[in-house]
């Protein structure tokens, strides 16, 4: 298969010229000024049972301006239409005419599939009848950087993301499952055809309409690959958010203590992962982006941060600070959460005679208290390996358990490696994030099925 | 005191930037909301301080032309970047969706929407009035908390919610939606735990400001460290932690509708229009008009709801082959998907007094995991729950789990109050104080 995004030129200059005019605005009296302006344009196509049932365009453009004067940090989100009221804000000179706004962003080199091409046939005897829901977004993003230090930064970002939704019906009752597809239009990237996305996701649904075992229970539990980066993001990553670090809850301080995190385990956050949904190269406040090591030989690495909060906690900078849009301020936040692979047999991490053991191939939402450490997750395309070693599935997981001894549990990594892409939400703001890891073994860990 | 004014008139003149842009061959229908906010923060000590927001207006216009039509939706909806709007739609329109002849052009008329359009209650000047003399509300609100919980922070806002849709074909309506939020925090006397809860109202007199006082006491106390375990089949829910458990039932029965469900004694009623309701609107974010529905009778059946893209059967699975007033502008999805607007129980018979005697009252209730992502329709819930005698707090439990589908928690109810406050959010929940027993679910544990 072909790459489906067809390479197109960027076109970000004239973004530079509206940061640099702003800064230039801005810059009077001010100790410093960091503006970010962005073109972005999201098209979103949603088919139903081989019929597209809704198209949706979103063109983002403005400016995100934020100053610094006397140690007090403003931010004002600025739309085209209100360019000229710029000159009105925090005194700026308002000596120069705004350029013309021209939205740079666009859909060229993108072709969505065709519906049918999502439709998996029923057949007799295939199973029960099914709907699938396929949603393609694509987003075009070009962003630039100015400041009052010489940051000058530009960068285009074009991803589509394909997700499909299949539900099965039986008896009346709905089952469903998801699978999606990432390119990030870097460099081309094989597509395994829309057919087969639809037909692992109806795969899982089948599977999910399928599980019989019901209750809570204590055993083993194997995160698959990309599904152990997932939980790992959760129970790490945003501990090392410099702006959560900064809290200094019980959890994260005992996160902090030697000891409390596995030697065996490293881990990373890596920006420039090829075909990452967190990657970039630049971040959002204009720094080149790069690899910061979160956990290594058993201790913690240094803070993920954004340009305030590195100065407000005293953290190196790392290029992790990300903005949804322009209305939002750049905040730290991960982009693709690595761990590396260990020695152990993926295979026979998912062996035990005595309690058999839960295989999670999918983490979905859920939360953690990073106060407490309490964590509670949905685990999707899950599966319970009998101890005589036989694979039933296992559908509407829930994970729920304390973060620290969660970790003190990891006996096993192993020597496989795959990735996946999540989106993450954080102080309202949601992104994608990449997650890469190998299969990781938890000696015990509490869950209920469905 | 700044006051909150109505910002329609932009948002209709937004609507006419971009009628008066289209070409002969297109048509648009343009949605925006917006709610803006005066809050009145107060302090213990009865000092005030005002903060208002205006909100932004958000929203789509629906582009058609020839057999296509598309979403277009801006962060801007300012009358000057309707041409943005436009030429954004043109540019992808040859990809859009068919054209759906339900709505082709067509703002459903009702004569509540057009004209003045719909509101529910008048503007009023609640906020200035207790600005000035604080002290009465604090007091009821300290009346509910009792001596072992300290008040920390008082906050009322005013929430105006107001939406227009227009057709280019020269229809338009207007919707406003007047309401007041009481927030209060408390903790513990030695302040290490703390709570914040709150109620609304269409107006601050309609607020039980002692019952919100009191169900802070409730859960500060559920919060703290556990000192037993409950093992007795019931429970009753304060109305915040009830609106959580009817939250997620809810979502989840327009997920996956109720396949099997005994007769209930009490339904689930739908009212777009409910006088107190943070979502009450005169039409739905499709122009269709709202009204009340039992969205699951009394012999324990769903009904059905639609909107222009979609539906949800009813528990017969017949098609809905009307629309229901039930479409929300998704932000996320940049669709408008089908959702419940106010909800709430309606008994057969009122619960009398659900307080008395010993009781275990779960005051926090916490999904296991957000349904949307679960592969089925069997929900999990962690309860924090705290033993009360006669409504005083005494001590916390350990925390429950239990689990089943929304069938079967609907079905486990036993008793159910007046509703108190409609809760916020995707859409609004009305919350009762309510009994349940918890025997009648499949499963029930300690966490």
């Amino acid at each position: 298969m072909s790459n489906l995004l067809r390479p197109v030129a960027p076109d970000t200059g004239r973004l530079l010229e509206l940061a640099d005019w702003a800064v230039g605005e801005l810059g009077a009296g001010a100790d410093y000024v960091q503006v970010f302006a962005e073109s972005t344009l999201h098209v979103k196509v949603e088919c139903v049972d081989g019929e597209v049932l809704a198209v949706c365009v979103e063109p983002r453009d403005g400016l995100c301006c934020l100053v610094t004067k006397d140690g007090l940090w403003r931010f004002k989100a600025v739309a085209p239409s209100q360019l000229p009221a710029l000159a009105g804000w925090r005194g700026a000179a308002g000596s120069a005419a705004a350029p013309p706004w021209e939205p740079s962003a666009t859909a060229d080199g993108f072709t969505p599939l065709a519906a049918p091409a999502w439709s998996v046939p029923d057949h007799p005897g295939s199973g029960p009848a099914h709907t699938i829901r396929s949603v393609e977004d694509f987003v075009c993003r070009n962003t630039a950087v100015a400041d009052t230090n010489g940051v000058r930064s530009r960068t285009t970002t074009r991803t589509l993301r394909q997700r499909v939704e299949a539900t099965v019906t039986v008896h009346g009752r709905r089952y469903r499952g998801l699978n999606r597809w990432l390119s990030n239009g870097a460099e081309e990237r094989a597509h395994p055809g829309a057919h087969e996305i639809s037909r692992v996701a109806l795969e899982h649904a089948r599977n999910s309409a399928a599980a019989v075992m019901t209750g809570r229970h204590r055993t083993p539990v194997v995160f698959g690959p990309a599904a152990a980066a997932g939980f790992l993001h959760e129970l790490v990553g945003h501990a090392l958010e410099a702006d959560n670090f900064s809290l200094g809850s019980d959890y994260i301080t005992r996160l902090r203590e030697p000891g409390n995190v596995p030697a065996a385990l490293t881990l990373r956050d890596d920006a420039t992962v090829a075909h990452g949904y967190g990657s970039y190269a630049i971040d959002d406040e204009g720094r080149a982006a790069g690899v910061t090591t979160l956990l290594e030989n058993g201790e913690i690495g240094a803070p993920l941060t954004a340009m305030r909060a590195a100065q407000r906690g005293g953290h190196r900078p790392t290029a992790n600070g990300r903005r949804q849009d322009y209305r939002f301020l750049a905040i730290p936040r991960a982009t693709n959460t690595v761990a590396l692979p260990g020695p152990d047999d993926p295979g026979r991490l998912s062996e035990d005679p005595r309690n058999g053991v839960l295989q999670v191939g999918c983490l979905g939402a859920g939360m953690i208290n990073l106060s407490t450490g309490e964590f509670s997750f949905a685990a999707l395309n899950c599966s319970y390996v009998t101890p005589a070693g036989d694979r039933v599935p296992v559908r509407d997981v829930s994970l729920v358990g304390d973060a620290l001894a969660t970790l003190a549990r990891l006996e096993g990594i192993g020597s496989d490696f795959g990735g996946d892409n999540v989106t993450c939400g954080k102080q309202g703001q949601s992104l994608g994030i990449g997650i890469y890891s190998p299969s990781m073994r938890y000696a015990a860990l509490d869950w209920s099925a469905g | 005191m700044r006051r909150l004014h109505s910002r329609t008139d932009e948002a209709l003149a937004f609507a006419d930037a971009v009628e008066s842009g289209l070409k002969p061959v297109e048509r648009s229908f343009t949605y925006i909301s917006r709610t803006g906010r005066r809050g009145l923060g107060i302090d213990p000590s009865g000092a005030a301080r005002l903060t208002v927001q205006n909100g932004k207006l958000g929203g789509y216009v629906l582009l058609s032309r020839d057999r296509h039509e598309l979403y277009v939706h801006t962060p801007d909806m300012a009358v000057g970047e309707a041409s943005r709007v436009l030429e954004a739609g043109r540019a992808q329109i040859s990809l859009g969706g068919p054209r759906r002849a339900a709505t082709s052009g067509v703002l459903h008329p009702d004569a509540a929407v057009t004209g003045d359009g719909w509101h529910n209650v008048g503007e009023s000047d609640e906020l200035e009035q207790l600005a000035a003399e604080p002290g009465p509300l604090l007091e009821r609100l300290t009346d509910g908390t009792g001596p072992e919980c300290a008040l920390r922070a008082v906050n009322v806002t005013e929430v105006l919610s107001e939406s227009v849709c227009a057709a280019s074909e020269g229809t338009r309506a207007v919707s406003r939606c007047r309401g007041v939020e009481l927030h209060a925090t408390a903790a513990d006397t030695d302040g290490a735990v703390g709570a914040s809860l709150s109620r609304c109202a269409a107006t601050l007199d309609r607020v039980d400001a002692v019952g919100l006082g009191r169900e802070l006491a409730l859960t500060v106390r559920a919060l703290a460290p556990p000192a037993a375990d409950f093992d007795g089949p019931e429970v009753c829910f304060t109305p915040s932690a009830a609106a959580q458990l009817l939250r997620a039932v809810v979502a989840s029965l327009l997920l996956n509708p109720m396949v099997d469900c005994p007769p209930l004694g009490l339904a689930l009623v739908d009212d777009g229009r409910a006088e107190d309701g943070p979502a009450a609107h005169g039409f739905d974010c499709e122009g269709t008009p709202t009204g009340a529905m039992e969205l699951v009778t009394r012999r324990g059946t769903q009904r059905g709801i639609a909107t222009r893209l979609t539906s949800v059967a009813g528990t017969d699975g017949a098609p809905v082959d009307r629309l229901t007033g039930h479409a929300r502008w998704d932000p996320v999805r940049n669709l408008p998907l089908p959702a419940a607007t106010n909800v709430r129980l309606e008994p057969a018979d009122r619960l009398a007094d659900p307080w008395a005697g010993e009781r275990c009252v779960v005051a926090d209730v916490r999904s296991l995991g957000v349904e949307e992502h679960r592969s089925s329709g069997k929900l999990a819930f962690r309860l924090l729950a705290v033993r009360a005698v006669d409504g005083v707090p005494a001590h916390a439990y350990t925390p429950m789990v239990v689990e089943g589908e929304a069938a079967a928690f609907l079905a486990a109810i036993t008793g159910v109050g007046e509703t108190v406050s409609y809760y916020p959010g995707p859409f609004a929940v009305g919350g009762a104080d309510l009994v349940m027993d918890l025997s009648r679910l499949r499963s029930k544990s300690e966490a």
